[in-house]
């Protein structure tokens, strides 16, 4: 609709409304003119006549109120009515209407800022068309976790050519590689992936071209596309990029083309390689390393797909036994997928506790207005007197309550502007990479649509209950001569007492939640002490698969060469290698069997995290030795296979034996991998914050399993920041070609990979805070309001020799009540919903008894405050000014 | 109370209907056939025939136009639609039946039963 015709229908609807008003005034007199008329004509006087017919026609305007409302039309201008009164109420009263626009604005933006998360993470992830028709494939293995694995090329060969749920079905896998030829070697995140992929995808590079599909063979294979940001980033925008070969990990590839930011896909993505399943890894069927994605035919759903890939996954295990027996496979949408780990409980536990929080401010806003229905009662009273209905009423009270919701949704918005910019503002540029549907984080339209559907729900919830009350009022008694104002019944009492006590118990659900959390952030911190994470400088390297490092022995030359070289820097006191280190990302990344156990199949597996270590690595890290020994120089590839396990481990595989001289295989059953015999037992490492326990794990010596990926660490006696130079020269000195990538203190490296849970930590401590201010001035809205209200009573009391000290001792009771009830309401649901959450999230332990008792005790404290000031104004009551008070 | 209004509303409109099938009839008009036809037996409320008119008119079963009265001055007269011919129709069928049903509860002997 246009401004010019907006502006007409609205005009004419006024016009007509008072041509229809004048209309009905004129019918009206004339009934009681021409009834006055007749009355005269039968000798009646003519004043007398007039007056007669008057009163036998009785309310007029109550006729034309009626007439109005059976014409229908009415409920817009009466809408217009209680909105143009409702102003007038609001703007009389700015101290109410500020606080009650406040509050609810508070929860309001609070919401629409989470939503907006929310709506990024769930619904546009990535800017694919039709993004929900595209799903994860994965296999897994049922009888050892729900977590979701690769597929290994034969199988995805096979998949691809028989499933009949898709229109087209890409794999991807993701490495790093080196990039060579610039001043020094560049890490890349490569993602290799069948030429189809972006075909799948539905996206379009934004220049240059996409791989072709047809003609799959060789030379393709020495194409690549670059992501924008990479390009622009690390290749400075070079304009002459399509005339210039690119060598990653020694191989050479020319650019065709150029993928907008936006197509993050896999996150965090340089560039992208297409690969051809064909040669010999198309008969692979072992290593699982491939990701599946697929675009869903139009009228199959997930789930079909998801059987159909069930029945097929059963078939290859049928058929062959060795490598499938075990694994099945599934079917997960994309979006779901991606937000499987750390974006999903993070929106079910933001968005309750934001919804906690606009309860908590409907609840506030409820009881505000229930206090000032009391104070309006007279007017109330008066409206009702001289026609209005109940429902007008009722109406009128909610018009006002919705007004109050909306212009919290306006200032809303602003605080959720203002959020938003904060939660965007604190979160480091190489974290926000792996975190699909970051930049894309915004209050659009969809956000001011929800703010607007919020503010209706809230405006609702929070005039329900003061609507209802005061509809249902007596008459006689509001307008009775003397009647004090705002005295109200029992009844007022008891919907505010509840409101309050409501308010108490959200507030301490909330509470509770927000010490769970940071109580649990802190203990990870503390646990993360005993490293001394500030004085570890670590590192990390990935050898390639191809030429020289194909050799273990080459691999671990690389290793001893670069622990050397850095073990000579200036103030370096050790240096280690490890697979990785604590919270690297670490994780139960092979299996094992101990003798006796031998058992091919996959349902007798165990995972652990398999580290391959230098001898001082427990030293460096301060790890104790708890039995046997630690690792030798001499532990080299000639000598006997040994391994040092985590304590958790040994205690369950041998619980009844030393865990000294027990022999193990890790990584395959087959007759061909070693027996490991361990020589030691050291203290668990918690590998991965997100894991509730330290995992088990099992050590080898880096000469006896050299890795491809790869970290080194140097414990500095200083500042390590001045040997990051010193370090990367080390290493590449033994390869120049090798890009040194991560370096960074230990302490970095933790907080960047809690980073999500300081997130929850800290806006749960928000939401905690501010729900507690909520609910304090829930309390003492209440209480000061029963103060005024009662002064005459006090007064009262007073002049008939009250102490003033059992005055205040009566509202504090009264305020105690309040409290105790909301927290012994609140103390089961924090419960029962902590234990949910608990579920969801990692590192907190949901039956904390202290952050109960605390968040009881705080909660209690502050809503004696709360109680207290007015209360010490009830006690001050001079009974002169009470009694006078009318 | 309510319900009492609801009761005697229903019957209302069914009188307004009949008094201006006879003939279009401004508002007093309406009032004064009613009373001369239930022979002043029926006391209506004047300010609930307003209401009762309007929203006839609102439902479409009477409409209604501006026109001179007997003496000359403007006055609306509401005369009935097809639609409230119809409506007429059905609400007298259904006034009889029931009527009828009640008389005929109400004039049973123990014998019949």
């Amino acid at each position: 609709m246009t401004m010019w015709s907006r502006f007409r229908s609205w005009s004419r609807t006024v016009v007509r409304r008072s041509q229809v008003e004048s209309e009905m005034d004129a019918e009206l007199r004339f009934h009681i003119e021409a009834f006055a008329e007749d009355l005269a004509g039968s000798g009646v006087p003519r004043e007398e006549a007039t007056r007669r017919a008057r009163i036998e026609f009785g309310g007029i305007e109550r006729a034309k109120e009626e007439c109005r409302e059976a014409r229908g039309v009415n409920f817009i201008e009466s809408l217009f009515q209680d909105f143009r009164y409702g102003l007038r109420m609001l703007r009389k009263n700015p101290g109410f209407t500020a606080v009650a626009v406040l509050t609810l604005a508070l929860g309001i933006g609070a919401n629409t800022a989470i939503f907006s998360i929310s709506d990024a993470f769930i619904r546009k992830p990535l800017p694919f068309p039709r993004l929900e028709r595209l799903v994860d494939l994965s296999e897994t293995q049922p009888a050892l976790s729900s977590e979701p694995r690769g597929i290994s090329p034969a199988n995805f060969l096979d998949w691809s050519s028989q499933a009949r749920s898709y229109d087209s079905v890409s794999a991807w896998t993701l490495d790093s590689e080196s990039l060579t030829g610039h001043d020094a070697p560049l890490k890349v995140e490569t993602a290799r992936v069948t030429p189809n992929f972006f075909m799948t995808l539905g996206a379009k590079p934004l220049w240059g071209r996409s791989f072709s599909v047809a003609g799959e063979g060789h030379g393709r294979d020495q194409e690549l596309i670059l992501a924008r940001g990479f390009w622009e980033r690390q290749l400075g925008s070079d304009p002459n990029i399509w005339s210039e070969t690119l060598r990653l990990n020694g191989r050479s590839y020319v650019v065709v083309g150029i993928m907008d930011q936006s197509v993050n896909f896999p996150p965090s993505v340089d560039v992208w390689i297409p690969m051809t399943l064909q040669d010999k890894e198309g008969f692979n069927r072992k290593d699982r390393y491939l990701r599946g994605i697929a675009r869903l035919r139009s009228g199959v759903s997930v789930r079909q797909a998801d059987s159909e890939s069930k029945t097929m996954a059963r078939r290859l295990s049928e058929s062959y036994p060795d490598t499938n027996r075990g694994w099945s496979a599934q079917v997960s949408t994309l979006t779901d997928w991606l937000n499987a780990h750390i974006t999903g409980p993070f929106v079910v536990l933001m968005s309750t506790v934001v919804a906690f929080v606009l309860l908590i401010a409907c609840a506030n806003v409820a009881n505000l207005q229930v206090v000032r229905a009391s104070a309006r009662q007279r007017e109330i009273a008066v409206r009702t007197a001289l026609g209005a209905g109940r429902q007008r009423l009722i109406r009128q009270m909610l018009t006002e309550s919705l007004m109050l919701g909306f212009a919290g949704a306006a200032v809303g918005m602003l605080i959720a502007r203002w959020s938003l910019r904060l939660f965007l503002g604190y979160m480091p540029a190489d974290i926000e990479r792996f975190v699909p549907g970051w930049d894309q984080i915004r209050l659009d339209t969809r956000a001011l649509l929800f703010a607007i559907a919020a503010a209706g729900v809230a405006g609702l919830l929070a005039g329900l209950v003061p609507a209802l009350r005061s509809s249902r009022l007596d008459l006689n008694a509001s307008l009775k001569e003397g009647a004090r104002e705002g005295l109200a019944g029992p009844s007022t009492h008891k919907s505010r007492d509840v409101l309050a006590a409501a308010q108490v118990a959200l507030a301490l659900v909330l509470l509770v939640g927000a010490g769970l959390m940071v109580k649990g952030f802190r203990a990870l911190l503390d646990m993360n002490r005993k490293y001394e994470p500030e004085t570890l400088l670590t590192m990390r390297v990935t050898l390639p698969y191809v030429s020289l490092y194909d050799d273990p022995q080459r691999r671990a030359a690389f290793h001893d060469r670069a622990l050397e070289n850095l073990a000579v820097i200036p103030g370096v006191r050790f240096a280690i290698t490890a697979k990785g280190f604590p919270f690297s990302g670490l994780r139960d990344d092979g299996p094992y069997w101990t003798e006796g156990h031998l058992d091919a199949r996959a349902s007798a597996q165990r995972v652990a995290v398999l580290q391959s270590i230098s001898p001082d690595y427990f030293r460096a890290l301060g790890v104790p030795l708890t039995e046997g020994r630690g690792f030798r120089d001499s532990d080299g590839p000639d000598a006997a296979p040994v391994a040092i396990v985590a304590r958790r481990l040994a205690r369950a595989e041998w619980p009844n034996s030393r865990a000294i001289g027990q022999r193990l295989k890790v990584n395959s059953a087959d007759a061909s991998s070693p027996w490991l015999t361990v020589v030691g037992v050291v203290d668990d490492v918690r590998y991965v914050w997100m894991d509730r326990v330290e995992g088990p794990a099992i050590y080898r010596p880096y000469r006896q399993s050299p890795q491809y990926y790869t970290a080194f660490a140097v414990r500095a006696a200083g500042d390590p920041a001045a040997l990051v130079p010193a370090a990367r020269a080390a290493i590449a000195k033994v390869d120049p070609e090798r890009p040194i990538f991560e370096v960074k203190t230990m302490a970095q490296v933790i907080s960047e990979s809690t980073l999500p849970i300081a997130y929850l930590a800290v806006m749960l401590g928000v939401a905690g805070a501010l729900a507690v201010l909520l609910a304090s001035m829930g309390v003492y809205g209440v209480m000061a309001f029963g103060v005024i209200e009662r002064t005459h009573e006090i007064g009262v009391r007073m002049a008939l020799g009250a102490n003033p000290l059992d005055t205040l001792r009566l509202f504090l009771r009264r305020g105690m009540v309040l409290a105790t009830t909301g927290i012994s309401i609140g103390l089961p649901c924090a419960l029962s919903l902590a234990r949910l959450a608990a579920n969801v999230l990692y590192g907190v332990r949901p039956n904390d008894p202290f952050v109960y008792i605390a968040a009881s005790v705080t909660l209690a404290g502050i809503a004696l405050l709360a109680c207290y000031v007015p209360a010490r104004r009830a006690m001050r009551v001079d009974p002169m000014v009470a009694l006078r008070y009318e | 109370m309510d319900k009492q209004m609801e009761l005697l509303q229903g019957t209302l409109d069914m009188l307004i209907l009949k008094a201006v099938s006879l003939g279009p009839l401004h508002g007093y008009g309406v009032l004064l056939r009613i009373q001369q036809i239930s022979k002043d037996r029926l006391e209506i409320q004047q300010g609930s025939l307003y209401p009762a008119l309007y929203r006839l008119e609102h439902q479409g079963w009477i409409s209604s136009e501006w026109g001179e009265s007997e003496n000359k001055r403007k006055a609306k007269y509401y005369r009935l639609t097809a639609a409230g011919r119809r409506k007429l129709q059905m609400e007298a069928e259904k006034w009889n039946r029931m009527a009828d049903v009640i008389a005929g509860i109400l004039q049973s002997t123990p014998e019949e039963v």
